[in-house]
């Protein structure tokens, strides 16, 4: 054989080599190819060959192949029968009629460690916790449940200073940066009663502290939504206030909240972000009216995006239940909630602009409603941690 | 700008000619940008495609070219445009490729993606006539990780 130097793939045998086996040569062409292909199939397609592994965990690739807009295709609910120290989780796929099986069922593939419980959801990623014993501080692991991929955030040098943490927040958007940051809101270690933040970024390492002076805050650190590259706290009890933190500039702000009328009756039921749009949902206990509010870009105001009513023409009988997830989708019909009805024991979905109700699973005996509390919205993501 | 029609001959790998409106063989990136470098002689050689490919393209450019053609007529044309034998699209791309024809290079890799989706590795490596290079137990360990993707 002779060694002829050029730069075109070799062919082993001495036919003219197939078209098929041309183009799986060309890297180019076979990354045009795979990133037209569902990411669960490109999961099964990493046994190929070497070269296609090498292709489908390549991170510019987990990139590229993040769609825009990339919406949830399912809910992971804590399980109701699971132990604090083996934390089960149940999947809801929100397309009845192309099935699929859950991702996972508990987060055993975190090694090392038990009570692994999911804290937050961002764009394909997840932010979870371990239950932390008495001698040692909790660990906290940027995880994606799709490659179950994960990494265990270093530990912070304030740690030991005894200093509270009082909420941890993802902020990872593909769009913008394969990296992710994560922002922890504690106890200031200079200032008694003030709260601090500490940022932790992929890509540049430690944790740091912030640049802003310590502050005084009332909302609820544990629920950090990330949107339009801050993250946002809001209070659900009391007067509304809002805290957000913009990780570009590294600054604190407010953000302007709905009003509520003075009767108690009426909560935030719902805070959360799909799909680049952030809603909030104002709820009153006595009906089955309510609105959805998104949030202007420039944070100006909450105009009303829907009007939901789940009396007409489908009546819903049950007065008690919970919106569990506002998931948008590509086209503007696409918009669904989810809703947990613990007294029968289902989660159904709400398609809101055809206003038409199916249901997605059922619940046998979990008839707490603080059972539906958590649920953390499932995107698939090649994205790497 | 001239109202007289230029036309270009192309020349396929397999020496088949074929002459071509220049408004419509300027779909081709490639061609175009030869067409507008002025290196363009009597014959545009094209080593890398077979005439069998190339009558495709040009069925393919000549349809879109079509004045007064609706956007549902082009559709029904496209569909059927991507049912071929496998070894025809694999060829389609790498002509649409060599040609740089985002629009013909898009749609059949669409097509070769719905394809493959769904199908075992087994297959896959079938399809693209691709060797396994993984040990049983490296293969298996990818296995294991994405478990519930297989099924």
């Amino acid at each position: 054989m002779q060694d002829i130097k050029l730069k075109i793939p070799k062919f082993s045998d001495l036919e003219q080599p197939s078209s098929a086996r041309i183009v799986d040569s060309i890297d180019d062409l076979l990354i045009e190819i795979l990133l037209r292909v569902p990411i669960r199939s490109l999961l099964c397609f990493k046994t190929v060959s070497k070269r296609w592994l090498s292709i489908i965990t390549n991170p510019q690739f987990s990139i590229l192949c993040h769609l825009n807009p990339n919406p949830a295709i399912g809910l992971l609910l804590p399980s109701a029968y699971s132990l604090p120290i083996n934390p089960q989780f149940d999947y809801v796929h929100f397309d009845k009629k192309n099935p699929l099986k859950p991702p996972f069922k508990n987060l055993k593939f975190i090694k090392n460690s038990s009570g692994i419980s999911v804290l937050q959801s961002c764009n394909g990623l997840i932010l979870c916790s371990n239950s932390p014993s008495r001698l040692a501080k909790a660990n906290y692991y940027v995880c994606n449940p799709t490659t179950k991929h994960y990494t265990t955030l270093p530990k912070s040098v304030l740690e030991t200073e005894n200093s509270k943490i009082h909420g941890i927040s993802l902020a990872f958007d593909p769009l913008k940066s394969p990296h992710y940051k994560v922002v922890c809101v504690r106890d200031s270690v200079s200032s008694p009663q003030h709260y601090q933040i500490e940022i932790y970024s992929s890509q540049t390492g430690p944790w740091r502290l912030s640049g802003d002076d310590p502050f005084i805050a009332d909302v609820n650190f544990s629920k950090g939504v990330y949107w339009n590259g801050s993250i946002h706290w809001i209070s659900t009890i009391g007067n509304l206030t809002s805290l957000c933190y913009n990780l570009d500039f590294e600054s604190l702000g407010v953000m302007p909240m709905p009003s509520l009328p003075d009767d108690q009756s009426t909560t935030i039921t719902y805070f959360g972000e799909s799909c680049d749009h952030l809603h909030l949902i104002k709820f009153s206990f006595s009906t089955v009216r309510f609105d959805v509010y998104e949030m202007k870009r420039d944070y100006s105001e909450w105009f009303v995006k829907y009007k939901v009513d789940l009396e007409h023409p489908h009546e819903l009988n049950y007065y008690n239940f919970t919106v569990l997830s506002l998931v948008r989708g590509r086209r503007e019909e696409d918009a669904f909630l989810v809703l947990a009805i613990p007294g029968d024991c289902k989660a159904m979905r709400y398609n809101i602009i055809e206003k038409t109700f199916e249901k997605l699973c059922d619940y046998e005996g979990a008839d707490e409603q603080v059972y539906f509390l958590n649920a953390f919205e499932y995107i698939e993501s090649l994205c790497c941690v | 700008m001239s109202s007289s029609t230029k036309f270009l001959t192309l020349k396929t790998c397999d020496d088949k000619k074929f002459v071509l409106d220049e408004a419509i063989a300027v779909r081709s990136q490639t061609i175009k940008n030869m067409v507008e470098d002025d290196c363009v002689s009597n014959v545009i050689p094209l080593p890398n495609v077979n005439s069998k490919t190339m009558t495709k393209v040009i069925e393919y450019w000549k349809k879109h070219s079509e004045e007064g053609v609706s956007k549902d007529v082009l559709m029904d044309f496209d569909k059927a445009f991507v049912k071929v034998h496998h070894s025809i699209l694999h060829a389609l791309i790498l002509a649409a490729n060599f040609l740089n024809d985002k629009e013909i290079l898009d749609m059949m890799c669409q097509e070769v993606a719905d394809r493959i989706k769904g199908k075992t590795p087994e297959e896959i490596r079938k399809e693209f006539d691709i060797k396994n290079d993984f040990t049983p137990e490296e293969e298996e360990e990818i296995r294991k990780e994405n478990a519930w993707a297989f099924e």
